[in-house]
């Protein structure tokens, strides 16, 4: 079976992991979260690219010096077992965490948008179910599944074409009418759209050419951000500043200008849709956090995907506050910006233990 | 132990599909009362008169058209009380078109009501708004004995044809897009009820959310030549002042650039081009001739340029601006654009327009 | 899977035969009277004496196996005509061995017992009726050969060795089952084969431990990969030229005796939707073709399930003119839309069913009760919508586009689990149902190759002939699916 084998995922594998991992519920609302720039955010796609092609440098030198480990075991080589495995624990944490806000943030404009009269419930018990049993397969059967979602939603840009004919081409300029102050704040709050790539370290053992890695990892960046570029460009012609401000979903809003015959109301099928995105995203971190607890654990076992998926089941059901729940996760999206750059630091402790070495 | 999951997971399927259609919890379609047409009266400040108007598609019932009307602070409110009165759930996923009064655009409310349907996750953004001359519940209370049902009727009113090019028909992402943007100001369809028959007679005129004045229907194909239409389907000038002089222009193609400069003294330069070919003719000019074919093209350049000139100047007059003829001037601006800023730039402002007219052909004339 | 062969195997111990009695140990030749003990109450048995030259034989044999010309012609007239050499003409059996000697009978061949010698002959006298080759009535082609595989294994063997001369196809027996000891024969190109596959299926095979088979659809699903799955695993023709396309591509065919389809393996999602006559066709048409059966796989799960989200869920994706339609369609229908589905679906299976089984001339019958009364009485009697019975004879005649009828089964099969999905999340019910189905086709296998190749690619080239048929210069490659030993096909 393909989950004995060590090294399991090709090229192109690793090109539509990265880049379906990233694509999730920041590509829905990232017209929305970059509006402090006002028109000029269109380009502001090109920069994130830039600085995660920069980001993943560290992380990918840092797991080629330890070829068959993953960022779990690499923590407890080069802090020690103790300070590794409580490193690891808010790893596990995290993960969960980011599992089930991706979950719920997806389930929440469900709800929202259509099935309004349905409880959170009902689906969510199918989602997770499904969520397992693609990470059942182990990390290939995800990256078998993230292909399939590339070219099932990929089409869906098409339907930017309405947008783009009803839109005014000037809004693209002037490209920097904004402040620093505004530029920090849309950064913070649209950088989350394309958090994702740090996974790369988790499933890094198993790539068959971990030479090629980076180049393969850069490809789907630049195929995330080529994306989030067109939905950019599209959602400032179409809008008017005001409207990219009070838009919480102007992808749903692009899709609805779409004008045919037979079908109306495009969105719903677009959300519809984007649940493949979702399960992408939310199954590659599953997957981490089974990997987090089987190394926590010491020991391989397909029940730690249960234990996870029930656990989220309850955190997601927690009699907490919808504000709450809010901030929690953005907080934890925040804390995703210090995990990207976590790798710099150890690739510091990396190189100091090895002058002492020697 | 997979054969277990599996049959598990049918039966969860199965249950909980037939528990909820049998607790109705969804309504299916027949169980809908489907509003395709809403229609806002103005009352006083606070208070408004809502009609909206359901097809009815029972085959056996007599009128196709539930109309119900009631008054109400609120949407969701009158939402609710139409549900009372009506045999159905009522629902806003079917929503075609909505009419505001005359009075109730010009009074301001519009502009939060759109808003309010524009975030409305049911309905779409491609709701056509228009302003009704006196009462839109008139209009949709009026039987129209030779149109199968009035909410049809309506919609198909405000698709897009061949011949209605000079109406925006705008859609309340549009609406919400002119008022939002501090570039130029709104325009909505004008229509009013006559002779049982519901006429588009012109252009509403907004101005900071309030409806202004109206513009004619000629007025209003200027306007949509200026905003970037392309393609017309007629196009008729008089063009002499007596009358006598009469020009139709058929499948033109109309091109227009407008270009700002300096911001202090702003120059408004717009450069027209048409091309279409004749298809009606009054006056004494031979059209087998080159000569007075070439003179002809030069009238007609002039009388646009005549007409667009004297739209201009009643736009500046009246500080509405529906173009959006500084968007190259805010391409170059630093900071934020306001209105404000709009309106001082169009009493400031000079317009020079070229128009060059090209009749490809003669059509049939002789 | 582990499961499913755990269980197998102590399935196997359980039944572990008692090892027959060496016939070492035995004195002498089996004798006639234990082989009549063994064969009583088999009326059609025949023990007949004949008096040669070289003494007393006795004939032994099924009668109901034989044709009574060819034993006459083969065996009595020379033994009554006996010139001293008949005896030599017949095969030699091992006398002490009973079951080998009784399996012979029961195979249809004819046992010689010479008394004086006490020395057992065999004659292969094997000759049920057979039917004649005829053309494919499943999977009937316009252009193309039209003989078809019957139920003889022999007929079958010859059928594709016509269409192949060459050594390199092998052809090797075994004999399966516990009660019927039916005989089944793997063919392989062996120079192309994939030595992994042909040591799995043969490994498989021999594991196999089951009591009979009547067909070769039950080695089949005992074979597959994950028996538990809607779909099947292996391709299965009854077509000698469809079974020829694939020895040459590298794959492994396994034919069995009195079924007269073969099973081709391994074999992929996107294989179910061909047909041989594509090869045939130009490729345009074949193209076009190939969408039609694809696309069709999807509406016709879709189209239903579709019709139940939009009535109860968002009718909001109904543009104004089809509203109006269906609300009137729907207006005196008495049920909620996925119980109305239902029964407008079973009724569809029901009719199919009851018009299968039927005898042709009572089908018909069927065919116009369902069709004109059932659907245009439910119809006036508003019991069902006339939007959906155009939406589910759609459907359904879409299920019946593919060329496997394995694969037509199993679509419907999963539009069952579309229209609850539907009728219950609606359009996200059907994506999570659509999401499901997916992940199970891609972690499906086929004797261990992926079995949607080339959506998980095992050779770029594979492309070529996908949904997409190229014109033939470049389906010259071998598929990645059969992972063949020579990719690229000969040219000259």
């Amino acid at each position: 079976m393909d989950v004995s084998k060590k090294k399991i995922l090709n090229g192109y594998h690793v090109v539509f992991l990265v880049q379906n991992i990233m694509v999730g519920m920041g590509l829905l609302s990232m017209n929305n979260s970059l509006s402090p720039l006002g028109y000029s955010q269109w380009w502001v796609p090109i920069l994130f690219g830039v600085i995660a092609n920069l980001t993943i440098i560290p992380m990918i030198w840092l797991n080629l010096q330890y070829k068959d480990d993953d960022l779990f075991d690499i923590h407890e080589k080069l802090l020690g077992k103790w300070m590794g495995k409580s490193l690891n624990f808010i790893l596990l944490l995290y993960a969960i965490i980011l599992f089930s806000a991706v979950i719920d943030s997806y389930l929440e404009l469900i709800q929202i948008s259509i099935l309004p009269e349905r409880s959170i419930n009902g689906h969510l018990i199918f989602f997770i179910l499904i969520t397992v049993f693609i990470v059942k397969g182990g990390i290939k059967s995800l990256a078998r599944f993230c292909i399939l979602t590339f070219f099932l939603t990929g089409w869906m840009a098409y339907f930017l074409r309405w947008g783009m004919e009803s839109g005014e081409i000037r809004h693209l300029l002037p490209l920097f009418n904004f402040t620093g102050k505004e530029f920090l704040e849309a950064t913070k709050s649209g950088y989350n759209s394309i958090v994702g790539y740090e996974l790369i370290m988790f499933f890094f053992p198993y790539i068959r050419k971990p030479e090629k890695a980076f180049k393969h990892s850069s490809i789907g960046i630049w195929l995330t951000v080529f994306f989030y570029l067109m939905v950019g460009i599209v959602g400032v012609m179409y809008f008017t500043e005001w409207q990219l401000e009070h838009i919480l979903f102007p992808v749903l809003k692009l899709f609805q200008a779409v004008d045919l015959s037979f079908v109306e109301r495009i969105d719903k099928i677009g959300i519809t849709l984007w649940v493949f995105l979702i399960l992408t995203t939310a199954g590659a971190y599953l997957w981490v956090a089974k990997k987090g607890l089987d190394s926590l654990r010491n020991k391989n076992s397909q029940y730690h995907i249960y234990a996870v998926a029930i656990l989220t089941y309850v955190v997601i059901n927690l009699p907490i506050s919808q504000i709450i729940r809010k901030t929690f996760y953005e907080r934890t999206f925040y804390f995703s910006y210090g995990f990207i750059l976590w790798p710099i630091l150890l690739c510091l402790v990396h190189l100091v233990r090895r002058r002492k070495m020697r | 132990m997979t054969v277990s999951r599996f049959i598990i997971a049918i039966s969860i399927l199965l249950v909980l599909s037939g528990c909820t259609t049998k607790q109705g919890l969804q309504p299916s379609l027949e169980n809908l009362g489907l509003i395709s047409v809403a229609g806002f009266d103005y009352i006083d400040n606070d208070n408004m008169r809502m009609t909206v108007i359901m097809p009815q598609p029972a085959l056996e019932a007599e009128k196709h058209t539930q109309v119900i009307t009631v008054n109400t602070d609120m949407l969701h409110k009158g939402l609710v009380d139409i549900s009372s009165r009506a045999d159905k759930t009522v629902s806003l996923k079917q929503l075609r078109v909505v009419l505001f009064s005359e009075e109730f655009a010009r009074q301001g409310q519009m502009k939060e009501m759109v808003e309010y349907l524009f975030k409305d996750a049911d309905v779409r953004s491609s709701v056509f708004v228009a302003i009704v001359k006196e009462s839109a519940e008139e209009m949709l209370r009026m039987e129209y004995p030779d149109k199968q049902n009035t909410s049809s009727y309506i919609n198909n009113l405000f698709q897009q044809r061949q011949y209605t090019f000079f109406s925006p028909f705008t859609t309340i992402h549009e609406f919400v897009y002119d008022e939002t943007d501090p570039i130029r100001d709104t325009i909505a369809p004008y229509v009013e009820l006559k002779d049982e028959v519901i006429h588009i007679e012109g252009l509403a005129m907004f101005s900071n959310g309030k409806m202004e004045t109206t513009f004619s229907k000629h007025e209003g194909k200027i306007i949509q030549i200026l905003r970037g239409r392309e393609k017309l389907s007629v196009f008729a000038l008089t063009l002499d002042d007596e009358g006598n002089e009469k020009v139709a222009l058929e499948f033109v193609k109309s091109k227009a650039k407008v270009k700002t400069e300096n911001i202090n003294s702003p120059k408004v330069i717009l450069n027209l081009k048409f091309e279409g070919t004749l298809s009606e003719y009054e006056g004494d000019k031979d059209l087998a001739n080159k000569k007075d074919i070439k003179n002809l093209e030069k009238e007609v350049s002039k009388k646009i340029e005549k007409e667009i000139r004297n739209l201009l100047e009643k736009c500046k007059e009246l500080e509405i601006e529906p173009i959006g003829m500084f968007e190259t001037l805010r391409m170059r601006y630093k900071g934020d654009w306001t209105t404000d800023l709009t309106k001082e730039l169009l009493e400031k402002a000079e317009f020079e327009i070229n128009v060059e007219t090209n009749l490809t052909s003669i059509g049939a004339l002789k | 899977m582990k499961i499913w062969k755990r269980a197998r195997q102590v399935v196997e111990k359980s039944k572990e035969k008692p090892s027959p009695p060496s016939h070492q140990k035995e004195p002498a030749p089996v004798s006639l009277d234990s082989l009549k003990k063994d064969l009583t109450d088999i009326d059609d048995a025949v023990f007949k004496e004949y008096q040669t030259k070289d003494g007393l034989v006795t004939v032994i044999y099924l009668s109901s196996l034989i044709e009574p010309v060819l034993l006459h012609k083969i065996i009595i007239l020379p033994l009554v005509n006996d010139k001293g050499e008949v005896m030599n003409s017949f095969d030699a059996i091992d006398g002490w061995n009973k079951q080998k000697l009784l399996m012979a009978i029961v195979n249809g061949d004819t046992v010689i017992f010479n008394h004086k010698k006490q020395q057992y002959l065999l004659a292969h006298t094997f000759s049920p009726p057979e039917r004649s080759i005829t053309s494919s009535e499943n999977e009937a082609t316009v252009l193309g050969p039209q003989d078809s595989f019957t139920e003889s294994l022999k007929a079958n063997l010859s059928l594709i060795k016509r269409r192949v001369h060459q050594t390199g196809l092998k052809s090797k027996d075994y004999t399966i089952g516990q009660e019927t000891n039916t005989k089944i024969s793997i063919m392989y190109i062996e120079h192309l084969v994939n030595d992994e596959n042909l040591k799995r299926i043969k490994e498989r095979i021999q594991q196999l431990d089951f009591t009979g088979y009547v067909d070769i659809v039950i080695l089949k699903q005992l074979l597959e990969d994950n028996p538990y799955s809607p779909f099947p695993q292996y391709g299965a023709t009854s077509r000698p030229d469809a079974a020829v396309n694939s020895l040459l591509d590298g794959r492994i065919v396994v034919a069995m005796e009195n079924s007269q389809t073969v099973m081709i393996c391994p074999s992929s999602f996107l294989e179910m939707f061909n047909s041989p006559e594509d090869y045939y066709n130009r490729w345009t048409t074949a193209t076009l073709l190939r969408i039609l059966r694809f696309a069709g796989f999807f509406i016709t799960i879709m189209l239903t399930p579709t019709y139940i989200s939009a009535l109860s869920y968002h009718p909001g994706i109904l543009p104004f003119e089809l509203l109006i339609m269906t609300m009137e369609s729907r207006s005196r229908v008495p049920f909620p839309p996925v119980i109305e589905v239902l029964f407008i679906e079973l009724i569809i299976e029901v009719l199919k069913e009851a018009g299968s089984r039927m005898p042709s001339k009572v089908g018909q019958t069927i065919g116009i009760v369902g069709g004109i009364v059932i659907g245009t009485a439910a119809v006036q009697a508003g019991i069902v919508s006339n939007t959906l019975i155009v939406l589910v004879a759609v459907s359904a005649l879409l299920s019946f586009l593919m060329p496997s009828y394995l694969m037509s089964n199993a679509s419907r099969f999963v539009r069952y689990i579309f229209i609850l999905a539907a009728g219950l999340f609606g359009l996200l019910g059907q994506m999570l149902a659509l999401a499901w189905l997916l992940n199970h086709l891609l972690n499906l296998t086929s004797l261990g190759t992926p079995y949607m190749t080339p959506v998980i690619p095992r050779s770029w080239s594979d492309m070529f002939d996908s949904v997409i048929r190229f014109p033939l210069t470049y389906v010259q490659k071998r598929t990645g699916m059969s992972r063949a030993k020579r990719e690229k096909k000969p040219t000259k």
